[in-house]
């Protein structure tokens, strides 16, 4: 007995059905990365050779502007903009969750979250691909993992949930309005400026406290500074981990109010 | 216990134009406590008005109705696409829907590809999907074809496609857009004669179509849509004699 449940389900049972469908969107992920670089040389190695290119330019670039140890910061450079790429991709991709699938959504009795489970998990995997890059750039500069470095999965666990309700607000979003797109992307674009990619935290000096106020500092934080061998600080985890729970709802109060219009603005 | 039980149903389709989704628009609509562009660039259409029917076990259900007379909206609310405005839908079962033959191709993929996809779109696992994989290939007579990128099928072609994954997995419950007719004619008679097997096997089947050839054939029973109102309910003969 093949099929799904459709108009059987309330809001609750589609939630649970779709997270039951893990093989279905991680399926839809994988078709998606295969289709994208089909032919192409490198696949989505190509990410990892950005994050390479750009890393190596910043921090050649930036540890002699800011007159810092080169060593030191390249492998701090690199994680933030591999993690920066992971963040930044999955949130503008998410505009297209639903409208680029409009057919399914349509058509099929598939649980709405499934379209931007299927954005997140392809980003996440693109960004797998970028890690032997970080590694072998965190190597060559003399950066070994230390027992803290466990903590970076707890960070990338609370990293994935807060991009996943994200997604699911931009979606939503971008759904309804056509703006949401250029108002992200432009938006990432200041943020990445703000956010300590290609600077020290500690740098931000008398404006620490405004850096505080930036959750994409504490998402990136997290997870770098357990692989560069000290623990976060304890706002970090109480900022992350408060948004993916905050956010979280807001998520599911969002899709038990407007689950049923996706179709129509599709 | 019936297996689709529809009551008063009634379902409204807002229609969004360029001007209902500008985040600007929104946002002035906002600051003037909507007075003074109250729904402006959105229409509401009532697609289904009060329709009411119950299917039991082995039941095909006919819809007939002019273009744009809620067939393809009750299908789709029957699938999950649209919630009710009003009423109840109750479902018991699981749920394939055929309702666009173009549904979730992937152009550039070749159609063995597509065939696994659409597949998994309707519910099948990944070994599901392979062990129908001959099975599909087979009943869509395309060949050779199947290994090339599916934007290079004619319209026809496409439809054998998406007719074939579309009938060879067994849900409770088969909801059908007669968009067949595409095919040839070939493809169309072999096509009847496979549904006459495949309806035999789902528990139900609710089939949209323009063909009465095809009710007296397949169906067992009818409901004439209207401007989105039920005009009658009743067994093919009953209906098409009148």
């Amino acid at each position: 007995m093949t099929g799904l449940s459709g108009a059987a389900l309330n809001p609750g049972q589609e939630l649970s059905q779709a997270l039951r469908l893990w093989p279905l969107w991680t399926f839809m992920s994988w078709q998606d990365i295969r289709q994208r670089y089909r032919g192409s040389l490198l696949g989505p190695f190509w990410v990892a050779g950005g994050v390479a290119t750009a890393s190596l330019g910043a921090s050649v670039l930036f540890s002699r502007v800011l007159q810092i140890d080169n060593r030191e910061f390249m492998p701090f450079v690199a994680l933030g903009i591999a993690l920066w790429s992971l963040i930044s991709l999955t949130l503008i991709e998410a505009c297209h969750s639903f409208t680029a699938s409009w057919s399914l959504i349509r058509n099929a009795a598939l649980p709405r979250p499934v379209h931007v489970l299927r954005t997140v998990w392809r980003n996440l995997i693109v960004f797998a691909h970028t890690l032997p890059v970080v590694a072998i750039m965190l190597w060559l500069n003399g950066q070994r993992l230390h027992p803290e470095a466990v903590l970076a999965l707890l960070g990338l666990g609370l990293l994935m949930v807060n991009l996943v309700w994200a997604a699911w607000v931009i979606a939503l979003l971008s759904a309804r309005f056509r703006d949401v797109i250029q108002l992200i992307t432009y938006g990432l674009q200041f943020v990445s400026f703000i956010t300590p990619i290609f600077w020290y935290p500690d740098m931000a000096g008398r404006h620490f406290g405004m850096l505080v106020l930036n959750p994409f500092y504490h998402w990136l934080e997290v997870i770098r500074a357990p692989l560069l061998g000290h623990a976060p600080n304890p706002e970090n985890w109480a900022v992350t981990g408060g948004m993916a729970l905050a956010g979280t709802i807001v998520a599911i109060l969002t899709f038990r109010r407007y689950r049923n219009d996706i179709a129509f603005w599709v | 216990m019936a297996l689709i039980e529809v009551r008063d149903l009634t379902v409204d389709l807002p229609i969004y134009s360029t001007q209902a989704r500008s985040l600007r628009r929104s946002v002035m609509k906002l600051s003037t406590g909507g007075r003074l562009m109250r729904d402006e660039g959105r229409v509401v259409i009532r697609a289904i008005s009060g329709a009411s029917f119950t299917l039991e076990r082995g039941d095909r259900l006919g819809l007939v109705g002019h273009n744009g007379s809620g067939k393809s909206t009750l299908l789709r609310t029957l699938a999950g696409v649209y919630r009710p405005t009003s009423g109840t839908v109750r479902v018991d079962g699981t749920i394939s829907a055929a309702l666009d033959p173009m549904m979730g191709l992937e152009p550039e993929a070749s159609g063995l590809t597509n065939i696994i996809a659409l597949a998994r779109y309707r519910g099948a696992s990944r070994r599901e999907a392979m062990a129908a994989l001959p099975a599909i290939a087979d009943l869509s007579e395309l060949g050779p074809f199947l290994d090339l990128p599916v934007k290079s099928y004619s319209a026809g072609m496409v439809a054998r496609l998406a007719f074939a994954v579309a009938t060879s997995f067994e849900p409770d419950i088969l909801l059908m857009d007669e968009w067949i007719a595409a095919a040839d004619h070939a493809f169309v008679q072999k096509a009847r004669s496979h549904l006459q097997s495949y309806f035999a096997q789902a528990k139900a089947v609710v089939l949209a179509t323009h063909d009465f050839g095809v009710i007296q054939q397949l169906c067992n029973k009818v409901l004439v849509l209207e401007n989105g109102v039920a005009q009658a309910l009743g067994s093919p003969a009953e209906l098409l004699a009148a």
